[in-house]
């Protein structure tokens, strides 16, 4: 089947996917916060959005999307906000990628969901601790690994259930 | 190859996760908070204790007229007993916070919880 792939629909469909990832966190952060929780942890719902992208249009999508995330939280709550954004997202997508590369049939959606939850958690905890200089900040780990398997989970079986959707507003625009 | 949602591994994973994340939660002093306990005495520092690193509850009688006990234990200090008059200090209860802080004026004992993680005491936006 021959793809009509252009590049202006290309773009045009990767600003969509990068104004619903904006948009996912945005709706995520109205999310009151949980005293018991470390500031800052979240549930991550734009990584459907990433999934999303990885899976079925590429890395190169997938990262425009962290990119354009990591940007943004630049843009509207600084460079630390920035940096940990970037940190997490871009690691979090490389593994994603690797992932789905290589591991289609041993793992699921879920399995690639949790593994990406506890990256970016990983991967912000060594932000934080480089950049606040205490090493005692890894003692939220545990409690973020718990919180990154549920959420894991959650945004998973979210992917699942708007995949239908997202490959019909993916033909829209590369048919 | 289908993408689908939920395979054995992934089931490993999450218990994997879980199970990993709760030992190290419950492992003594491992992740702990760094809590630890000081007594001054007149004003001096006594006694300085890290409550993580205890795995058994032990006391102290401080040299002071009253006599006070103070007991630390895994995350939390606390005044037992006193000979003081009013008994204040062991009205106080456990601290296990840090910040907090209980004292035996007719003692001149002051215990207070120094290290842990900096609690919120309530939030609001």
């Amino acid at each position: 089947m021959k793809q009509n792939k252009s590049p202006a629909s290309t773009a045009a469909l990767g600003g969509i996917l990068c104004a619903q990832a904006l948009a996912l966190s945005w709706l995520e952060g109205l999310i009151p916060v949980m005293p018991w929780m470390p500031p800052g942890a979240k549930p991550g719902f734009s990584n459907v959005v990433t999934m999303f992208a990885a899976d079925s249009l590429g890395a190169g999508m997938a990262f425009a999307v962290t990119a354009v995330k990591a940007l943004f939280a630049f843009a509207v709550r600084g460079p630390t906000a920035g940096a940990m954004s970037l940190a997490g997202g871009a690691l979090s997508t490389a593994v994603m990628l690797l992932l789905l590369r290589t591991g289609k049939e041993k793992v699921g959606i879920i399995g690639i969901s949790v593994l990406c939850a506890i990256t970016h958690n990983v991967a912000q905890l060594c932000a934080a601790a480089v950049m606040t200089g205490t090493p005692g900040i890894f003692g939220y780990a545990p409690l973020l690994g718990i919180f990154a398997a549920v959420t894991g989970t959650v945004t998973g079986v979210i992917l699942k259930a708007v995949l239908p959707a997202l490959e019909k507003m993916k033909k829209y625009f590369i048919k | 190859m289908e993408l689908k949602l939920f395979r054995k591994t992934d089931l490993f994973i999450l218990l994997a996760v879980l199970t990993v994340c709760a030992a190290l939660l419950f492992l003594p002093g491992l992740f702990g908070e760094g809590l630890t306990a000081v007594v001054t005495v007149d004003g001096a520092e006594y006694a300085r204790v890290d409550l993580d690193a205890l795995t058994e509850p032990s006391e102290i009688i401080t040299p002071t007229e009253p006599k006070t006990v103070i007991v630390f234990e895994k995350g939390a200090a606390y005044f037992k007993s006193s000979e003081c008059e009013n008994g204040l200090c062991v009205a106080a209860g456990k601290l296990n916070r840090k910040g907090t802080a209980c004292a035996c004026l007719p003692a001149r004992v002051v215990l207070t919880i120094v290290g842990g993680r900096g609690d919120v005491d309530a939030v609001t936006y």
